[in-house]
């Protein structure tokens, strides 16, 4: 019988030692019956895509509140591009400013979510998107 | 047969990491196709030696991984590592943390790390792990390290999957006496006594030592135990020398092949029980006879005992 799961990846990168967000957000998946593969603080575009491809997740999570997601953000979304995963549900959030949330969900992502969110609202969309 | 089967068999095969990691999923979701995929690549498993760790929660066994596998990819090795982490019983869901004491690894060549929930496995180990073991042998790596939750009892199957067990522990738990009491002396070849620069090393070492001598062991290998502080490195190259010593003493003494048997007969156990959980215990539930059987039970009228065997053989 099959027994499928959404395996999501939840990464932190660059310097920004802001946890607590992407550990509430990991846990409410969990909740959801979803198996989260986090990978912890301040880890490199190369690193994260590699544990997604190695995971095999469907779905990859950013979390910045430090103010450096452009950069490292697109560095992440175009190096699952150039590895032929752009079929990746890619999200992101934390404290992310409303016109990099435009520009970042035209140059990859599929959506930035803002603080307050609730995790109801993000559980809601990895299922649809996951099952569409 | 299954088209993407044969396409991710071939190129598990050519050692394409995209095809490991899409057939990893295939067989731990037992998605169409799993069976097809395992035969497939079978006729190129290659054996290669197995190293289980386990140990309670927060003991140090991601830390400890992590520098085993960096010393032994820096000798030109080729590692597969799978960490197992909790399913939670309530929602089904995990969080898979291992990674987090692992990232230097990441990205690195001849490194392969995949995180595996335990999905209710009884025994600490689903039978996924056991074909997910085959998956990196058909790859080819030269080595598999196996971190495993260890919960005392429950925590018996790596010695089925593994040709050498660590057992990892640290002090100050509090249940130092009850977790060796629950048969993890049984289960390992090598002992390690984490977080060293923590209080009541001394006496846990000491403990083991003791208990470890007081019980005959089976075969000429007698179970060192091994003080480290892995946050910090020490004795890690010790404990290293300790695993490749087990191992020449398996090939010395022949038990590798024993041990080889005893994973394939796990293996094929597992996959008959997975069958007949399918085929026998799958089309009873919700049935009417079932409905009866629940019913009669909860009247204290017959045992569930009593049902299951008339549901079996349809006599009293
Ligand atoms: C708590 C906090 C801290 C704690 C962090 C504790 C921890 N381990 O996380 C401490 C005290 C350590 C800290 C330190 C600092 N902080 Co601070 N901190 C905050 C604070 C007050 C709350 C953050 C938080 O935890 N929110 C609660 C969580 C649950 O919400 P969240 O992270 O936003 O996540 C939600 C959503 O954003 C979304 N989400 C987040 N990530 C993701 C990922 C995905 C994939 C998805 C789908 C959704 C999602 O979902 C979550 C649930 O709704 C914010 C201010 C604020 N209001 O945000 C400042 C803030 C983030 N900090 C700030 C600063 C400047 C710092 C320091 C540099 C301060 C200093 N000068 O020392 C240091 C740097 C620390 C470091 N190493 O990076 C600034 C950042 C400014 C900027 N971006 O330009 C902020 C915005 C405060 C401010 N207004 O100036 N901080
Ligand atoms: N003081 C001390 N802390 C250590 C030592 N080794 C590891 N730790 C810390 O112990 C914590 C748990 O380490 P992990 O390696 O994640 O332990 P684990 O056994 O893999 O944990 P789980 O997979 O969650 O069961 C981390 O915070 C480590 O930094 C040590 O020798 N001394
Ligand atoms: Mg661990």
């Amino acid at each position: 019988m099959a027994q499928n799961k959404i395996r999501v990846l939840i990464a932190k990168p660059g310097l920004d030692g802001h946890d607590r967000g992407a550990k509430v957000l990991a846990q409410a998946l969990r909740d959801a019956g979803m198996e989260v593969i986090y990978t912890g603080l301040r880890r490199t575009p190369d690193q994260i895509v590699s544990a997604a491809i190695q995971e095999d997740v469907q779905v990859v999570g950013l979390s910045s509140l430090s103010g450096a997601h452009n950069n490292l953000f697109q560095k992440v979304a175009n190096l699952l591009q150039e590895k032929g995963y752009e079929d990746v549900l890619l999200i992101g959030g934390g404290i992310i400013p409303e016109k990099d949330r435009k520009q970042l969900e035209k140059a990859g992502f599929d959506r930035i979510f803002s603080p307050g969110t609730s995790t109801e609202d993000i559980v809601e969309y990895i299922k649809d998107k996951v099952n569409e | 047969m299954s088209k993407q089967a044969s396409h991710l068999a071939r190129g598990i095969i050519q050692g394409k990491e995209k095809a490991l990691a899409k057939g990893l999923t295939m067989v731990e979701n037992r998605n169409d196709g799993y069976r097809e995929l395992l035969d497939e690549i079978y006729s190129e498993v290659k054996n290669c030696p197995i190293w289980g760790l386990t140990g309670a929660p927060g003991v140090g066994k991601s830390t400890i991984t992590n520098y085993l596998v960096d010393s032994l990819a820096k000798s030109g090795e080729r590692i597969g590592v799978i960490a197992v982490d909790p399913t939670s019983p309530f929602s089904g869901g995990a969080i898979l943390g291992d990674r987090v004491r692992m990232m230097d690894l990441a990205g690195k060549e001849g490194i392969f790390i995949r995180s595996m929930a335990s999905r209710g496995a009884l025994g600490g180990l689903s039978p996924a792990i056991m074909d997910a073991v085959s998956l990196y042998q058909a790859f080819g790596v030269d080595r598999i390290l196996v971190e495993t939750v260890g919960v005392g009892q429950s925590e018996t199957d790596i010695v089925a999957l593994a040709d050498t067990v660590t057992v990892i522990m640290m002090p100050g738990t509090g249940d130092d006496v009850q977790t060796i009491k629950a048969g993890l002396l049984e289960i390992g070849n090598i002992f390690v006594v984490n977080k060293a620069d923590l209080q009541g090393a001394e006496t846990l070492t000491g403990l083991l030592q003791s208990m470890l001598s007081s019980k005959n062991s089976p075969d000429d290998w007698a179970p060192p135990v091994l003080k480290l502080i892995a946050s910090t490195g020490q004795n890690l190259d010790k404990l290293l020398g300790e695993m490749h010593r087990h191992q020449d003493f398996l090939k010395k003494s022949n038990q590798r092949e024993e041990k080889e048997k005893m994973r394939n007969e796990m293996a094929l156990k597992m996959h008959l029980q997975a069958r007949f959980q399918d085929l026998f215990l799958g089309p009873l539930l919700g049935t009417s006879e079932w409905e009866q059987a629940v019913k009669s039970i909860g009247r204290r009228e017959r045992s569930p005992a009593y049902w299951a065997e008339k549901m079996i053989t349809g006599s009293d």
